[in-house]
């Protein structure tokens, strides 16, 4: 596999999370002050690095790689499925699509009607860290499939957060304008596509075409989501 | 647990079951590989589209 896939699946799957972290850390910088929004989103990534650091030399010391496989794989699948009938859904009109904008009103009303500086880092942190949590999950599974490949990811998932981050910073208000679900639907296609492809390894089967099955996965997942989301579209009234 | 679930599966009771028929299928035509890799692929899209059927939550 080549890294650059890593990179770029860890990218977009980072990239997504942290537009829905900054959300969060951006309605308590506005309502609770900047000090206690940075130093909770500065121990929430602290946690999400060691949870990295000690998950992924763990697996890849004392796990067999068969087992390994199978493990990444469902777990993998799991999170591709989440990701891509979510998407799915949104495509079809049956959820709705998020709205940035809605969340940091309905955070900022929270907020407000607790005044308590703990439940505004509470807020903070817990944000960064349940959406940063699947990332970590995400990159440490790559790494463990082959160990050169955690810095890619790794790296994928860093220029990521620096890239929202940064943007955060300048523009001061929440994405509004991402295009959130077609990114979320490539990832669920990627995850779908790398999970079918370890898990199957890990029980022994064989592909096709090597590594070049993968390519074929991703094109399954592809048109199988738009044929569901075009199958599932609610009728437009006239 | 309820949360650990809904942070893995995202609350679908469909995709746990599927990717479990899927190893399954796997296991049993491990000794065919011209079928097992497809038969296991057919499964886990069959799983997504029965996934996407469940209520939205």
């Amino acid at each position: 596999m080549s890294p650059w896939i890593a990179l770029g699946t860890t990218f977009t799957a980072s990239a997504l999370e942290c537009v829905e972290a900054a959300t969060i850390v951006m309605a308590v910088g506005y309502t609770a002050g900047w000090r206690v929004a940075l130093s909770a989103t500065a121990w929430a990534l602290a946690a999400l690095v060691a949870i990295a650091a000690l998950l992924g030399p763990v697996l890849l010391l004392y796990v067999p790689i068969a087992a390994l496989k199978i493990v990444i794989g469902i777990f993998l699948l799991l999170f591709g499925y989440t990701w891509l009938r979510k998407a799915i859904w949104r495509f079809a009109g049956r959820k709705s699509l998020r709205d940035e904008n809605a969340t940091f009103e309905k955070e900022v009303r929270d907020l407000r009607a607790h005044h308590e500086r703990r439940y505004a880092f509470a807020t903070a942190f817990n944000g960064v860290l349940v959406e940063g949590l699947e990332v970590a999950v995400i990159v440490v599974t790559f790494a463990a499939e082959r160990a050169g490949t955690f810095l890619w990811a790794a790296a994928g998932a860093v220029a990521a957060a620096a890239a929202v981050a940064g943007s955060a910073f300048v523009l001061r208000h929440p994405f509004s304008r991402i295009p959130e679900n077609a990114m979320g639907f490539i990832v669920g296609v990627m995850l779908l596509s790398f999970g079918t492809f370890w898990s199957a390894e890990g029980l022994g089967l064989q592909w096709w075409s090597g590594d070049g099955a993968l390519l074929t996965l991703v094109a399954a997942y592809a048109l199988a989501g738009a044929a569901l989301s075009g199958l599932l579209r609610k009728p437009v009234r006239a | 647990m309820k949360r650990f679930y809904a942070f893995v599966a995202g609350n679908s009771r469909v995709t746990p079951l599927g990717i479990a028929a899927a190893v399954l299928v796997a296991l049993a035509l491990r000794r065919s590989p011209e079928w097992a890799a497809g038969a296991y692929l057919a499964v886990l899209i069959a799983t997504l589209a029965a996934s996407a059927l469940e209520p939205v939550r």
